[in-house]
């Protein structure tokens, strides 16, 4: 028998993630290093059985999922586990775990598999789950700078309404509020509006 | 000030390490608890094992597994503290309890009813009823297994075990997900509170004292400063005294209803501190002698006896083989030299039986072989000659 490719495509890979952008996020680089099949699990009810289904040889979760103690159960030699599993953990390789569970993923792979033969499939899910980390710090970045110029219109708008001022003057009270303050203007356009709405 | 980062699940178990914090017995003993709440004992296990976390609240058959290394690789940990005793219940959905009949309140009594409704099941060719615990290595899988077993049911073929995380066993009661589940407090109340579930009995009626959580140091701390580790057992057991003083339990109750701690509602968390648990939903409430225990010594210094008859059920349910070289082991893990130093005094009155079971004749920890031998290849209990 010729020795198993490192990088073994055939490998079927179930990613277990409620997010759905992140796994389509790492799917696509999974695909992009050519493995094709790949089962995404969105759904937690019934965790186990949806796993049977797809007999995968490698099952990546997020660490922020509860039912990765469903897993463990794998770990569990009984008639309910087809073929047994182990967890992608080493004591000879304690940098790759580290790096798995700093960016918070965690891979379990058929007991017997060789570790090289997974190892390319842990890396990828670990570069995608940092890129995908920093997407969302992006979206959550530009969700806020979207919520405070939302807040700070509708501050000057009542402004405008209570005070009788144009929309410069409104706008040039807040800065100099805020910087007077030492608080962002978002803040200060929040007050504004808690207080200005009360009276109507 | 020392930094020390614990991980914890939000469960009522976690008090005494919370109560460190927020009473000021960490600060006290020179330390500072930094509490992060984790959403599985899986996680719990990885953070400690890797030194993301100094120590955790951790299930105590899951300590003992990861110091052997059963099931998993060996994460090298010491347990010097023992958190809580008891404080799980075994609930089963409505529809089930309905399969049963009249429930009597002795837990002895009710199981040949839900025996039989297990049978039932089995013979009119249903799928049989599903079961849930919280991790392969907890005393909920223990306690489910050996209620199960002393009805004459075989919990590996007669029923479904699976494995749910606590928040999500009510929603599986209500889906019909599951027939019934062990877990610790609060979720037993919880799935009470939402008319999804019965409590069938809580495991202080089956057995008075199996550790339940346990305090986990990993072992960058563990072999370090002595002072330190005495510092986090002392705050940890001045924690545990406070919480196990009644007249503290309505603080404790408000503290933990916290959302960053249990995020559950504080009277719901007083009924499970206090042990005044309704059992069927909209019924009155019963008071549970021992429902949790949080006492210091008796709880929190570690007690060999009881660790060994949490190893003893791995080995009874096939987890690990037996391994008498074992009792040694559970010395190390739990390093009372640790306690004795952090909090001199008498000690607890040794029991004559560690964990008391009504379910079991008294348990000897020298005799595990003994103990051992009395359940078949499948766990089950011999029939006498």
């Amino acid at each position: 028998m010729p020795d198993p490719i490192p990088n073994d495509l055939s490998l079927t890979i179930a990613i277990v993630d409620e997010s759905r952008s992140r796994a389509a996020i790492i799917e696509e680089g999974l695909r992009d290093a050519g493995y094709s099949r790949i089962v995404h699990i969105g759904e937690m009810t019934n965790l186990l059985a949806r796993l049977y289904a797809t007999d995968p040889d490698v099952v990546v979760i997020d660490l922020e999922n509860p039912s990765r103690d469903v897993l463990e159960q794998l770990f569990q030699v009984s008639r309910l586990v087809k073929r047994p599993v182990a967890m992608f953990v080493d004591q000879s390789d304690t940098g790759m775990i580290n790096k798995a569970i700093e960016a918070g993923v965690s891979a379990y792979v058929v007991d017997g598999l060789k570790k090289e033969r997974v190892k390319a499939i842990l890396d990828m899910c670990v570069a995608r789950f940092h890129a995908f980390a920093r997407l969302q710090n992006e979206l959550d970045q530009a969700k806020s700078a979207l919520e405070e110029r939302k807040v700070v219109e509708r501050a000057k708008g009542l402004l405008m309404k209570h005070k009788g001022i144009s929309e410069e003057e409104a706008y040039a009270l807040l800065r100099k509020r805020a910087m007077n303050e030492k608080k962002k203007l978002g803040e200060i356009a929040q007050a504004v509006v808690t207080g200005l709405e009360m009276l109507g | 000030m020392k930094r020390i980062t614990i991980g914890f699940i939000p469960l009522t178990d976690a008090a005494p390490l919370i109560a460190a914090h927020e009473r000021g017995f960490a600060e006290e003993e020179g330390l500072a608890f930094d509490l992060v709440r984790e959403v599985s004992w899986a996680n719990i296990r990885d953070k400690l094992s890797i030194g993301l976390f100094d120590a955790a609240h951790m299930l105590t058959p899951l300590a003992i597994a990861s110091a052997l290394g059963i099931g998993h690789v060996t994460v090298p940990l010491i347990a010097p503290a023992t958190l809580a005793l008891n404080g799980n219940a075994i609930t089963l959905s409505a529809a089930f309890v309905r399969e049963l009949g009249d429930l009597p309140d002795d837990p002895v009594a009710a199981l040949p009813l839900f025996a039989a409704a297990i049978r039932r099941r089995v013979e009119a060719g249903l799928n049989p009823p599903v079961f849930a615990s919280t991790f392969p290595y907890s005393t909920h899988n223990y306690i489910l297994r050996a209620y199960l077993a002393a009805g004459g049911i075989d919990p590996d073929r007669d029923v479904q075990l699976v494995v749910i995380p606590p928040p999500l066993m009510a929603g599986s009661l209500e889906k019909g997900l599951i027939d019934g589940f062990c877990v610790g407090s609060p979720w037993n109340s919880v799935a009470v509170d939402r008319g999804a579930g019965h409590i069938l009995t809580p495991s202080s009626a089956l057995f008075a004292r199996i550790p339940e959580k346990t305090l986990v140091i990993g072992d960058i701390l563990a072999g370090g400063d002595p002072d330190t580790l005495r510092a986090i057992v002392a705050a940890t057991a001045k924690g545990a005294a406070w919480c196990a003083d009644p007249a503290n339990a309505l603080e404790l109750a408000a503290i933990l209803s916290a959302p960053h701690y249990l995020g559950v509602s504080a009277p719901l968390v007083l009924r499970t501190i206090e042990g005044r648990l309704v059992f069927a939903p909209g019924g009155p409430s019963r008071s549970v002698p021992d429902f949790i225990r949080y006492d210091v010594p008796g709880t929190v210094r570690p007690d060999a006896g009881r660790y060994a008859w949490l190893y003893a059920q791995m080995v009874r349910w096939g987890q690990t083989r037996f391994d008498p070289g074992i009792p040694a082991r559970i010395a190390a893990l739990i390093r009372t030299d640790i306690y004795d130093a952090a909090m001199p005094g008498p000690l607890p009155p040794a029991d004559a039986d560690p964990i008391g079971s009504i379910l079991e004749p008294a348990f000897d920890p020298a005799d595990l072989a003994g103990y051992l031998a009395r359940f078949d290849d499948r766990g089950l209990p011999k029939l006498r000659a």
